[in-house]
């Protein structure tokens, strides 16, 4: 008897919740939910506190910025009315205070913006934004524009004039100016200024509808797991499809594939998904269930080199390195062509990219004539020696446990051999990696890794000679090959202060022909992202940047 | 016993403050702080921010002086916030430990009750079909690795029977969805844990069921059922008192594999981030607390001990 109810209870337990809820189908019996998986949770729901693709993400569903940049990478206006340009007059340059050229800009918040509460979105809200964003204690993330914006103006409740100590072609670009809710917000912060990280309500208050002025707001939060988020009736811009949407955090990528296979989930998003290689794999598999979209992105996979190294320093051994190793075959075997061989650090998707530029490809008759001329002759064990008799070997490092790198690691070093040059092969943990060993120079070659940028970013931390990292000035800076050269110096210093793109766009060049000339970095590919959307699932489109893909979720629609 | 109590508490305490000086040393001395990590993954952070954030979060201090103000703090009850998850350590630590319990804590009840209970099977009938069958059950769970059987369980009753969900707590409220969400992860841990309970108490019953008083007490007319229960298992209850209290520890601790394959978010992962992303505050009171539970256990099986046999006490 004990035993058939054991039985029965058992039954029970896999069979009730079938009929209950079949398979878990979140979205796909009523379509009014979405559940989304991705692989991180935030630590903090503060907009302007510490900065990651999670919160970005989840973010992106429940607040507008006042600008960011679109699917077509162009500046483009979420929370304010129009974008100030010195054309239509509403940014206007002037003298700062130091003396510097600096610039007034207006913005006008869309007459439609509203909290979560109903409360209008105000000059206020921003006003307290950047009295709190300026203060040191309170630990907001990159400081630049709190710093650069010296002086708030508010002409009316909706409209507010910045004025900025420096005038750069990205003077309307305030991507990282967010609007906090001053009713709610300012009480805590004036309280306790360095207390207000850990006393903010969007981590102890974070449903309160208040925080929230996006299509949707945060309704439900299960630590580590998920966010739930709920329809903004507040929301006055166009209706957005779901009436609730699920982020769910799994972490471990099997899991995540295995949850999106059993229904649990409804799409995995791309900014935080599978790994490439595991997204093809499953595209195989899955292709007639899901949809598969591979955005190419900002994420630079590039070889940083120790221009310290005496094999390093001739540019002849640099563009042999690049010229001995096929990377399109690379991305062709390994990544099925999904990502785009990267010619310089300039994204071919960037305005200013420059087909035109001499790029060095794989040329393995270069590859060893460069050698040759370098000093650098064939031993008879293939490798090749100098006049001293040094062999021609050198470190490869990159971050130990990301298979994608250590399998390009171990192809390079097979091209590598073919040209008679020894990689040998180091790892480290990421941690060890970036904290140590590449932010102090510490590697003894290569160093591979990724950058992630900006639309039109200007590479002054990676390629300026005043960010070498150095111990005098406690290590700051990322120009981690220890290049130096006068002419991309002065062009770093030109290109942001010159407001014609027209007048850029040579700069640019010459930027990107020094790069490939010089190669203080070979570059390998620009990483793509793999989203999986359900069949049923149109609108979303991935921007390749550091802007999520739900900045737009009211575009996304349900196919019919 | 109170001399034996005061004592184990005593060595409990120096323990723990050792210990929680030894964690606090090991992560300040690792390479890399979260800011230097920040860094690398957001182009916007520069030198002055980075100096600034790091004041700020007191990673600028030596860390020695670090370590005497979470001490002074921790003394007076005050655990800080947690860096990583913006609330109060404490807060964060309960969240897990909830999570960990609703898992852990049927999954060892149920590989206790299943592994005693097949080890006693097995004991009985040495060399029997029965008891070979137990041994390579008991080998198996000892030999699979838990991320392996968690995704076979996954793959069958979650992805392709569609039974099951594949992982995470589940949103809606009510006790069924959240057995059919611990199904899967409690079911590996209950496998994988009921091994050692069966090999223990196999071997240790087997050993009983040879003294001299189990010959007595069947000369003495008992039945089949009394010998096991009464005479020969509380003589062999004491290596699997010992297995159990090693087990209550890990209550505490976590499991991170099944954790992490089953999203759970539960004591492992969060001691896991809590390392790896510097969260001093978060890591240290998660030591501890599990140091501390390990440390009770181990004096309640003690006790257990004594109680049932007390010539452990010699």
């Amino acid at each position: 008897m004990r035993v058939a109810g054991a039985v029965a209870l058992a039954a029970a337990l896999a069979t009730a919740p079938a009929a209950a809820q079949p398979r878990e189908a979140p979205a796909s019996a009523t379509r009014e939910q979405l559940t989304i998986g991705i692989t991180q949770f935030p630590s903090t729901f503060h907009p302007a506190i510490e900065n990651m693709a999670a919160k970005s993400y989840i973010l992106g569903l429940a607040r507008r910025p006042m600008t960011t940049y679109d699917a077509e990478w162009a500046l483009t206006c979420l929370l304010c009315a129009r974008l100030p340009t010195i054309e239509n007059g509403d940014a206007v340059p002037e003298t700062a205070p130091n003396g510097n050229p600096g610039i007034r800009v207006t913005y006008r918040i869309r007459d439609d913006a509203t909290w979560g509460d109903g409360s209008p979105v105000t000059a206020e809200d921003l006003v307290f934004s950047w009295t709190a964003g300026r203060e040191a204690a309170t630990g907001m993330g990159p400081a630049e524009l709190y710093r650069s914006l010296h002086r708030i103006v508010v002409v009316d409740e909706r409209t507010i004039t910045l004025h900025f100590d420096k005038l750069t072609f990205a003077y309307n670009a305030i991507n990282d100016f967010q609007p906090l809710p001053a009713r709610l917000e300012k009480p805590v912060w004036e309280a306790d200024p360095r207390g207000y990280r850990t006393r903010t309500l969007y981590d102890r208050e974070t449903t309160n509808p208040g925080l929230w002025n996006g299509p949707y707001r945060i309704t439900a939060v299960q630590a580590g797991a998920s966010v739930t988020l709920e329809r903004n009736e507040a929301w006055k811009g166009p209706a957005p499809a779901f009436r609730r949407i699920t982020v769910r955090t799994i972490e471990n990528t099997t899991a995540l594939e295995a949850a999106l296979l059993a229904g649990q989930i409804d799409m995995i998003g791309g900014e935080l998904g599978l790994s490439l290689d595991q997204a093809l794999a499953l595209e195989k598999r899955a292709a007639s269930r899901f949809r598969f979209h591979f955005q190419p992105g900002l994420v630079y996979e590039h070889l940083d080199v120790n221009l310290d190294i005496p094999t390093l320093k001739d540019a002849r051994v640099r563009r042999a390195l690049l010229a001995a190793i096929d990377r399109q075959q690379i991305v062709d075997r390994l990544f099925e062509g999904r990502q785009p061989v990267a010619r310089t650090f300039v994204n071919p998707l960037d305005w200013m990219a420059d087909d035109s530029i001499p790029a060095t490809g794989f040329d393995p008759a270069l590859a060893r004539r460069l050698l040759e001329e370098a000093g650098w002759r064939p031993g008879p064990d293939g490798i090749r020696r100098n006049d001293a008799g040094e062999r021609l070997s050198l470190e490869l490092m990159t971050t130990a446990g990301n298979r994608s790198r250590e399998l390009v690691q171990q192809v390079l070093q097979g091209m590598w051999r073919q040209a008679g040059i020894e990689v040998r092969i180091r790892n480290e943990p990421p941690r060890v990696f970036f904290g140590e060993t590449v932010s102090r120079r510490r590697f003894q070659g290569l160093a591979l890794f990724a950058w992630i940028s900006s639309p039109e970013n200007v590479p002054r931390t990676i390629l300026h000679s005043s960010e070498i990292p150095r111990e005098e000035t406690n290590w700051s800076g990322q120009n981690y090959t220890g290049f130096r050269n006068a002419e991309m110096d002065e062009l770093i210093e030109r290109i942001p202060v010159t407001l014609d793109k027209d007048e850029r766009r040579p700069m640019w060049r010459r930027v990107q022909e020094i790069y490939a000339e010089e190669l203080p970095v070979l570059p390998l590919f620009f990483r793509s992202d793999a989203h999986i959307w359900p069949r049923w699932l149109e609108g979303v489109r991935p921007t390749g940047h550091l802007a999520p893909s739900t900045l737009w979720v009211e575009q996304w629609r349900v196919a019919r | 016993m109170l001399r034996l109590i005061g004592g184990r508490l005593a060595q409990a305490a120096i323990t723990l403050a050792l210990l929680s000086f030894a964690t606090f040393l090991l992560i300040g001395l690792m390479p890399g702080d979260p800011i230097d990590l920040a860094i690398a993954g957001d182009p916007r952070l520069g030198a002055e921010d980075a100096a600034r954030l790091r004041a700020l979060h007191g990673l600028d201090q030596p860390l020695l002086a670090r370590y005497w103000a979470w001490a002074t703090g921790a003394l007076q009850g005050q655990f800080g916030f947690s860096r990583l998850f913006a609330r109060p350590a404490a807060e964060v630590l309960g969240d897990a430990l909830l999570a960990s319990l609703a898992l852990l804590l049927p999954a060892t009840i149920l590989s206790a009750a299943i592994g005693v209970t097949l080890g006693i099977l097995a004991a009985r009938r040495p060399r029997s079909g029965l008891d070979y069958t137990v041994n390579f059950i008991a080998f198996a769970g000892v030999s699979l690795p838990s991320f392996w059987l968690g995704i076979l369980l996954v793959i069958l009753f979650a992805v392709t029977l569609g039974w099951l969900p594949a992982g995470g707590p589940p949103d809606a409220p009510g006790i069924v969805p959240w057995l059919r969400h611990l199904a899967l992860p409690m079911a590996t841990l209950t496998v994988l844990g009921l091994a050692s309970y069966a090999r223990q108490t196999r071997a240790a019953m087997m050993e009983a069921l040879r003294d001299p008083w189990i010959r007595t007490a069947r000369a003495k007319g008992a039945g089949e059922r009394a010998v096991v229960l009464r005479h020969a298992l509380p003589n062999a209850a004491v290596p699997i008192i010992t297995v159990a209290a090693l087990d209550f520890a890990t209550l505490v601790s976590g499991a991170l594999v099944t954790e992490a394959v089953f999203a759970w978010p539960g004591m492992g992962k969060t001691i896991y981030d809590a390392i790896l992303g510097n969260d001093y505050n978060l890591a240290l009171l998660a030591l501890l607390l599990s140091a501390a539970v390990t440390l009770a256990a181990s004096l309640a099986a003690d006790i257990a001990q004594i109680a049932i046999d007390p010539r452990v006490r010699t």
